[in-house]
């Protein structure tokens, strides 16, 4: 299967277009491994995330836009200016597969224009436009009135708000105003090349090699998902914010920056509390029968919204990781996050190292602007999204992320992050398994390199101890290499809860006209994972790196069903060295020429 | 003997089944096997037929049952015993990111 990618040069304003062969397609796929092949072929070593120079890569999947259930999703891939390793984030929304129905499997954006502008492709052709009028815009004003502008309300578009413009180290690609290619700064990114968006329309279809064999294999992946009780059932009726209770009464919820596992209060911004209180509606994305993004509405004072969300990881990041239980606060904050394009993974982390560092005296008061920056006031949340997309008082603080205001407080062992990329909702201190993911994550903390959380909480596909670190490291490899394969066909990581190697590879063959087996899906997908470690090593990242922060290593956990408990990385990590074929985190000459990557 | 008092949480739909968030319940000493059937004949038959799988007698695949925190595969499954202060937190399948 060829594939065809549009080249953009932004300084030149000129655009061309190549096609992928086979040979390179059947060997990273698409999305995530394409992209990242692209980008290591190409890219300097230490070139700055932010200059001209670094490339933004927005790549499809084969099965993106196809029948095949959840494939409406694309990846960008980049490099970090957050941690100056490997930015790659996954998307859904709808606007993938309309660029593939464009005529373009993937962009490869280089140079920087001198003025704000926007790409314009359509039916093949494509137009730089002038976008200075959305220039400090959100992204749901900037939707609205390219989609006016272009006089066409069915253009599907990647956009960056203000703090994509303002370089905010954690800046997100919105597109469908709330599905965010979220982490690693891709946003930021995209705004040091004055790009504002990507609108893309088309009439085209996406190619298919044997169309019956898809139906086939896709009726078989739909029966599966149904019956499944997650996929078919728990996700779609009550979102991922689910989690919120099951993680707490584990004592594995990060509280107050991770200083305790217990929020006493989680249960008003749960799942529960959401559905019966603020549910409107569910929201699929393209292609997916899950529909697992929650529709939401507030009408009365002070947090009216009328919205998504909030998701598991944003009523953590911006409720008990900030110490607040205003599901109201939270979900108006994750709605701005939405609309100025903002990682709130990223930005609750930070505001929660920022309320430490307030705690210990550390935070000048005359940049608050009269905001005390308390645990468990909702007021910040909200307003500090703001300040933060437009850098304004503290907010061009909290612009730089926590690993980096905490060093400029002179604290940081308060940031709560692996690689420079803030961690995700589960203390590892109590799932042991998930710390070593979090700590071997190529682009930093990041919780679906490996959810490890599926076998050690869930229990999906086969339930294993949390508090064990025997065995971890052939279980997060497994899950890394099979995440690495989804990410790169175009299609859903929660389709995993349902669908094994196998039944991914019996859903891409048809479509490339490929003869995978399970094995080569686990393959290419290690493939992919030991390229992006050899990328991360080329920027000089290596075992130092494989690290979490130190309150997860030697403070133990102070209440609590996992009081006591710290994350013995150190037993694990040198597992999985042993069992990816690598030394100090490097992959071996010998791993390297195995894999096909010498 | 004084009879243990347990605490027990259900979670999601398991709410509106049993008709509770939260409840304190004396119990004669039990394992978390006889609880279930405790709870099905004061609040829900549907509850027992929900949870446990008729062939195996085990729980069914992704629900979940913690003692103090502690997933009960971790501890004696369903024949876990329970005593007094004891809190059990009872969750559907769920899934997430």
């Amino acid at each position: 299967m060829k594939l065809n990618i549009l080249r953009v040069n932004l300084t030149r304003k000129t655009s061309k277009k190549q096609t992928i062969d086979d040979a390179t397609v059947v060997k990273f796929i698409g999305g995530r491994g394409l992209g990242l092949k692209i980008l290591y072929d190409e890219l300097k070593p230490r070139t700055d995330p932010l200059s001209p120079d670094n490339k933004l890569i927005f790549m499809t999947g084969p099965t993106t836009g196809t029948a095949v259930p959840t494939g409406g999703r694309f990846h960008v891939v980049t490099k970090s200016p957050q941690t100056g390793g490997i930015a790659d984030s996954n998307c859904g929304g709808d606007w993938g597969p309309e660029l593939r129905f464009a005529g373009y499997d993937g962009i490869v954006v280089e140079g920087a224009s001198k003025e704000p502008v926007y790409l314009w492709i359509h039916d093949g052709k494509v137009e730089f436009k002038d976008a200075s009028k959305y220039w400090g815009k959100g992204v749901w004003d900037t939707e609205d009135g390219i989609r006016a502008e272009l006089k066409d309300p069915e253009i599907k578009l990647a956009s960056i708000g203000p703090a994509g413009e303002n370089l905010v180290m954690y800046a997100a690609i919105i597109n469908k105003k709330h599905r965010a290619a979220g982490r690693c700064g891709v946003g930021a990114v995209m705004g040091s090349k004055k790009l504002k968006s990507i609108a893309v329309r088309g009439k085209g279809k996406t190619p298919v090699a044997d169309p019956e064999k898809l139906r086939e294999a896709v009726r078989e992946a739909q029966k599966i998902m149904k019956a499944n009780s997650v996929t078919g059932e728990g996700l779609p009726t009550h979102g991922t914010a689910i989690l919120v209770n099951v993680l707490n009464k584990h004592g594995a919820y990060p509280t107050r920056n991770f200083q305790t596992g217990v929020f006493p209060t989680a249960d008003k911004t749960s799942g529960e509390t959401i559905t019966k209180t603020i549910l409107t509606g569910k929201m699929p994305c393209w292609g997916c029968p899950i529909a697992c993004g929650r529709v939401t509405k507030i009408t009365t004072p002070p947090y009216q919204v009328d919205g998504e969300g909030p998701e598991y990881e944003t009523t953590w990041s911006l409720g008990a990781m900030c110490g607040i239980d205003d599901l109201g606060a939270i979900t108006k904050a994750h709605n701005i996050c939405d609309d100025m394009g903002i990682d709130p993974i990223s930005y609750g982390s930070t505001v929660a190292c920022a309320m430490e560092l307030y705690e210990k005296g550390r935070i000048p008061k005359e940049k608050l602007y009269g905001v005390e920056l308390k645990f468990g006031n909702p007021q910040t949340i909200v307003e500090l999204a703001w300040m933060t997309a437009y850098r304004l008082g503290i907010g061009d603080d909290l612009a730089l992320g926590s690993k980096r205001l905490a060093e400029k407080y002179g604290a940081p062992d308060l940031a709560m992050h692996s690689k420079g990329l803030e961690l995700p909702a589960y203390d590892p201190r109590g799932v042991q398994g998930h710390g070593l993911g979090y700590a071997t994550s190529n682009r930093g903390g990041c919780h679906l390199r490996a959810y490890m959380i599926a076998p050690e909480i869930l229990g999906i596909p086969e339930k294993i101890d949390p508090l064990k670190t025997e065995g971890k490291a052939k279980w997060v490899k497994t899950f890394q290499d099979l995440f690495a394969f989804v990410d790169s066909m175009g299609a859903c990581k929660f389709a995993t809860f349902a669908l094994g190697a196998e039944h991914f590879a019996k859903l891409i063959n048809p479509v490339a006209g490929w003869k995978l087996t399970a094995d080569d899906v686990m393959k290419t997908g290690d493939r992919i994972y030991t390229l992006e470690r050899m990328f991360i090593n080329r920027e000089g990242f290596g075992r130092k790196d494989d690290t979490l922060p130190k309150r997860l290593l030697k403070e133990p956990m102070p209440e609590g069903p996992i009081k006591g408990r710290v994350v013995e990385l150190d037993k694990m990590l040198d597992d999985y060295y042993k069992v990816r074929g690598w030394t100090d985190g490097k992959p071996t000459p010998k791993t390297v020429k195995e894999l096909g990557l010498a | 003997m004084r009879m243990p008092r347990v605490k027990i949480c259900v979670f999601a739909d398991l709410r509106d089944l049993l008709g509770f968030s939260v409840v304190d319940l004396d119990t004669q000493p039990e394992s978390v096997r006889e609880l279930i059937d405790t709870l099905s004949r004061r609040y829900n038959r549907r509850f027992r037929r929900l949870l446990i799988d008729r062939k195996t007698g085990d729980l069914k695949r992704f629900y979940k049952i913690l003692v103090n925190g502690r997933d009960i595969d971790f501890l004696d499954r369903l024949d876990t015993r329970l005593k007094d202060g004891d809190e059990l937190s009872f969750f559907s399948p769920a899934g997430g990111g």
